[in-house]
């Protein structure tokens, strides 16, 4: 996706990140390109990961807000990706949101959510690179689903 | 008792009767779906390679755009955002 996308182009980037989720076997519901009543477009579309479903199964999540801009086309201004793996115990997260206040007060537009322990973060908030996209995102959270090793929140910085 | 989630490469190219180089060039070229747990590593999820192996991997569509609008999700809600530390009156007290 490039920096602005028109309306048919989030849809079809939709359309192909669901794609991308089913095809490696995540459980994901019939998905809508959403219209708000802020004028914006977006998505938000949760997947149910395949393997250990009691008590609760491994989860990702993609929500993503696109801002109207010049001559019909869409910016992406909000984005939270995630996984929540119940049976490892452990979250992994990539956000930008509350851009003003991360900015003025951090000077930076994204973070990341790290947990070894699902639910006792060590840190509320870390310091991140922007992704690009949903393929990106999903790419690296995937990474970490039934693997042995530790997610490595020791290795981020702390915004703080 | 556990069931597998991921295949290796080699486990797969044992499945279908190839080479692993086979099964990396099926990754690479988007054919097979896999994740990557590091730069060298890659797993194919079981049900991933069952889809495969079914010939019913789903191809792109274009996502329907909704009729009616709808609240604006709040992503993040929820979380605290952190306060800015003002360093520099922490050095003028220290």
């Amino acid at each position: 996706m490039s920096s602005s996308s028109s309306r048919q182009q989030v849809a079809s980037y939709l359309g192909g990140l669901t794609v991308f989720l089913r095809n490696l076997g995540v459980a994901v519901p019939e998905c809508v390109l959403d219209r708000y009543d802020t004028g914006e477009i977006g998505f938000q579309i949760e997947g149910t990961l395949p393997g250990w479903q009691d008590p609760k199964p491994a989860i990702v999540l993609a929500t993503e807000i696109w801002r109207p801009a010049a001559s019909g086309r869409y910016e992406r201004v909000e984005y939270g990706y995630e996984l929540t793996d119940h049976q490892a115990g452990r979250r992994r997260a990539f956000h930008m949101h509350h851009t003003d206040d991360f900015l003025a007060r951090f000077g930076v537009l994204v973070h990341e959510h790290c947990e070894e322990v699902l639910g006792r973060p060590r840190c509320g908030h870390y310091y991140g690179l922007p992704v690009q996209n949903g393929y990106e995102a999903f790419n690296a959270l995937l990474g970490h689903w039934g693997q042995a090793e530790p997610l490595g929140c020791g290795q981020l910085r702390c915004i703080e | 008792m556990q069931t597998k989630l991921f295949l290796s490469p080699v486990e797969v190219a044992v499945e279908l009767s190839i080479s692993p180089s086979t099964v990396l060039r099926l990754i690479h070229d988007d054919r097979l779906p896999a994740i990557k747990v590091s730069d060298r590593i890659y797993r194919i999820p079981v049900a991933a390679f069952e889809k495969y192996k079914a010939g019913s991997l789903e191809a792109p569509f274009v996502a329907p755009v909704s009729g009616a609008t709808r609240p604006r999700p709040r992503i993040g809600a929820g979380e605290v955002i952190p306060e800015a530390i003002d360093r520099s009156a922490r050095v003028r007290t220290a």
